[in-house]
């Protein structure tokens, strides 16, 4: 679509120098101000249908009185009320969510997406990213749709061949294809033009695509999607979802954190873009947000699933990789891309003993390998690219890893390390459960009008945590749900549910006995035991750790707090469903390691261990037949 | 660690206060620079840094440093 020349409105929208805005500023017509030693203009907002152009950026007008102070000192929580209505809520800004509201646009839908921080730079690659996973089709069979569907069931974790075909490989290039219309850019070699591709995570060849850009991405898809007409709603994190007497999607709650306002919005369908479910454990240094992907994703699309009555499956197999020791942050198929190995106190390259693949095995195998290598007394473990040659190595560090996590650089230099002369330790990372929200192909879930997609979902499986797979989905859920939407009639709700469920939001600012970051660590204490070997009665106590949790009431003292208080209560039912299920499945699989039952039990290649909760309210357990095609499990 | 906002070079814009996806910054408005009131809630992703940066043309007023306890 045109974007719309800007319109001169007949109020001023001022904003001064200090960041106020409102309405109609008395403030805002200085003709410059000292701060410090520079003197800055006066800059001029312009708004257009509901979105403020700042400094060049877009975003939701909001008052920023509320949004810049300091949220323990804000004057007062506003409790007006917003009410909106539309055919398809995305919640979760980010990859997915914002390419899933796109899709949903296209169909015709009338769309808004939430997003609980600034919508241009929410999730996971909002700093960037350096590796994008694409097969491009060109000849070699390793290059196939298929071959990466056959990696995904057979290699990556337990996903399901129809769901991952239609919702994931027949969107990937149409991925590549838009990402590269928005200004990400692949690097080639400068001689011949092809794309510089690496290979690793036993891959069966080089997908990995190199980008030095990405981090445009997500302002430009976020433009682009307020341009297209979706009302992007920034700053609000939704709640809890509403669903009609049958059971069906009506609608959803929730609060501006930096203003209060409550939001209730009818919808008929909603595509949950929330990540992965972080906070759940921590590395070596004990803090839940140094984590490797998003710590501000704690799992409330997972929690909103079980709570609409739809399912999560295989949460307990858990996720993680490694990271130099203490510092949370992607990059290790930067190093084994790049010809990196891992070695052992002793010096040795140990990975050929655990797969034909070594370095470049999948990486559920690299970090069961640097565990049970730590475990017989070969530890610590190290990352050794000190063979490389130099040009290698400087790209490794320069354009891969502070891509990547630009703050990885501050570690290498604070800590004192040379890439070139020095190994660098590593440890495994939090335990995250396994992505989990169950999807069929269309990326629906098992309750009417209910989506997901992305590292929520089954189908970006525990192995792999990878923007072009969770924005293929992305694409799928818009289009899908978009033209669901068209057929659905305006759902019925009552007054009295929507009333109640706002209530509910302020709860903990009426006070409460825990506040969020305390019980945050307790969930975290209570689920260590999923970072080492576990046993039933391990499980059996660390349940009953998170039992006992569930009569303390969250307490927030400000809008901040409100916010982290819903994070933790999604948490918490994510915890009991990850430790629950692990307790049901009587095997080790990829980062699940039982004492009791130390090996894979290949009849569960052939499973889903699906978790929902029964009509009496307590968490409930199946096992459902998985669809792995041509292909066996893993 | 949180980041570090140089208070000499901040000219108070408020992009990274906006932009942290923590919610971790604020604006001091006697001050008139951005200020970290969450530091234990940082995740280093960057994006205040990034976003300093592109304002300031390349001289961010933002700067990092680890906690000792993550380094040894």
């Amino acid at each position: 679509m045109e974007k719309t020349p800007l319109i001169k409105t007949s109020a001023f929208y001022g904003i001064c120098v200090v960041g106020h805005l409102t309405e109609k500023c008395a403030n805002c017509f200085h003709p410059g101000e000292k701060v410090g030693r520079r003197t800055l203009p006066i800059k001029r907002c312009k708004v257009l249908n509901g979105i403020l152009e700042f400094a060049g950026k877009e975003m939701s007008l909001t008052s920023n009185l509320a949004l810049l102070e300091r949220s323990s000192e804000a004057p007062s929580i506003s409790r007006k009320e917003v009410r909106l209505e539309t055919d398809v809520l995305v919640i979760g800004g980010g990859g997915s969510g914002n390419f899933a509201a796109l899709t949903a646009r296209e169909q015709g839908a009338s769309v808004i997406l939430a997003e609980k921080a600034w919508n241009h730079r929410a999730g996971c690659i909002g700093a960037g990213l350096d590796h994008w996973q694409f097969f491009l089709n060109e000849g070699e069979d390793w290059d196939t749709p298929e071959a990466f569907t056959r990696w995904m069931v057979e290699t990556v974790g337990p996903c399901d061949y129809k769901v991952v075909s239609q919702a994931v490989t027949n969107k990937m290039l149409e991925v590549k294809s838009r990402i590269e219309n928005l200004g990400v850019h692949f690097v080639q070699d400068k001689l011949t033009g092809t794309y510089e591709r690496t290979q690793s995570f036993g891959q069966p060849g080089p997908w990995w695509l190199m980008s030095d850009n990405t981090v445009v991405l997500l302002p430009a898809l976020s433009t682009k999607v307020r341009q297209n007409g979706v009302k992007v709603l920034d700053w609000v994190m939704i709640t809890e979802l509403l669903r009609d007497e049958r059971g069906s999607i009506a609608g959803a709650v929730g609060f501006n954190v930096r203003r209060g306002d409550a939001y209730f919005i009818s919808t008929k369908t909603v595509i949950l873009a929330t990540g992965a479910a972080n906070r759940l454990t921590a590395n070596s240094s004990g803090n839940p947000f140094n984590t490797w992907i998003s710590p501000f994703c704690t799992g409330s699309g997972h929690a909103m699933t079980l709570q609409c009555g739809a399912k999560l499956a295989d949460i307990e197999v858990g996720r993680a990789t490694l990271i130099p020791k203490g510092f949370g942050t992607p990059g290790v198929n930067a190093i084994t891309g790049m010809g990196g190995y891992f070695v052992n106190r002793k010096g040795e390259r140990f990975m050929s003993k655990y797969h034909k693949m070594a370095d470049r095995a999948p990486r559920g195998v690299l970090v069961g390998a640097v565990m049970k290598e730590v475990a017989v007394g070969n530890g610590p473990i190290y990352f050794d690219v000190r063979h490389l040659r130099e040009e290698d190595r400087e790209y490794l560090l320069n354009n891969l890893f502070i891509v990547d996590k630009p703050v990885l650089g501050e570690y290498y230099k604070q800590k004192g390390l040379d890439l070139a002369k020095d190994l660098v330790e590593v440890e495994v990372c939090e335990f995250m459960p396994n992505a989990g929200i169950f999807i069929n192909e269309n990326c629906e879930t098992s309750t009417q009008g209910l989506y997901a997609a992305g590292a929520c979902t089954t189908a970006c499986p525990t192995g792999i945590a990878q923007a072009s797979i969770c924005i293929a989905q992305g694409l799928t859920a818009g289009e899908n749900a978009g033209k669901k939407s068209k057929m659905l009639a305006r759902p019925d709700i009552s007054e009295d549910v929507i009333v109640a469920a706002i209530d509910r939001i302020y709860k903990p600012l009426n006070g409460g006995s825990i506040l969020p970051l305390e019980l945050n660590a307790r969930i975290v204490d209570a689920c260590s035991v999923l970072r080492s070997l576990a046993t039933e009665e391990t499980l059996k106590q660390a349940f009953q750790k998170l039992q006992d949790l569930k009569s303390l009431s969250l307490r927030a003292n400000n809008l901040h707090d409100l916010m982290r208080a819903h994070e933790v209560e999604h948490l918490l039912i994510v915890a009991l469903a990850t430790v629950f299920a692990s307790i049901q499945r009587k095997e080790s699989r990829q980062y699940l390691r039982r004492k009791d039952y130390p090996d894979r039990d290949p009849a569960m290649d052939k499973v889903h261990l699906v978790v929902e909760y029964a009509t009496s309210g307590g968490l409930h357990h199946s096992f459902t037949p998985r669809d792995l095609g041509p292909y066996t499990g893993s | 660690m949180p980041p570090s906002v140089n208070g000499e070079l901040c000219d108070g814009c408020t992009l990274c206060v906006r932009s942290c996806p923590g919610d971790i910054l604020y604006f001091d408005k006697q001050a008139k620079i951005a200020k970290v009131q969450y530091p234990d809630e940082c995740w280093h992703c960057d994006v205040c840094r990034i976003e300093c940066t592109e304002h300031l043309k390349g001289k961010p007023a933002i700067s990092f440093t680890l906690p000792s306890s993550w380094l040894h």
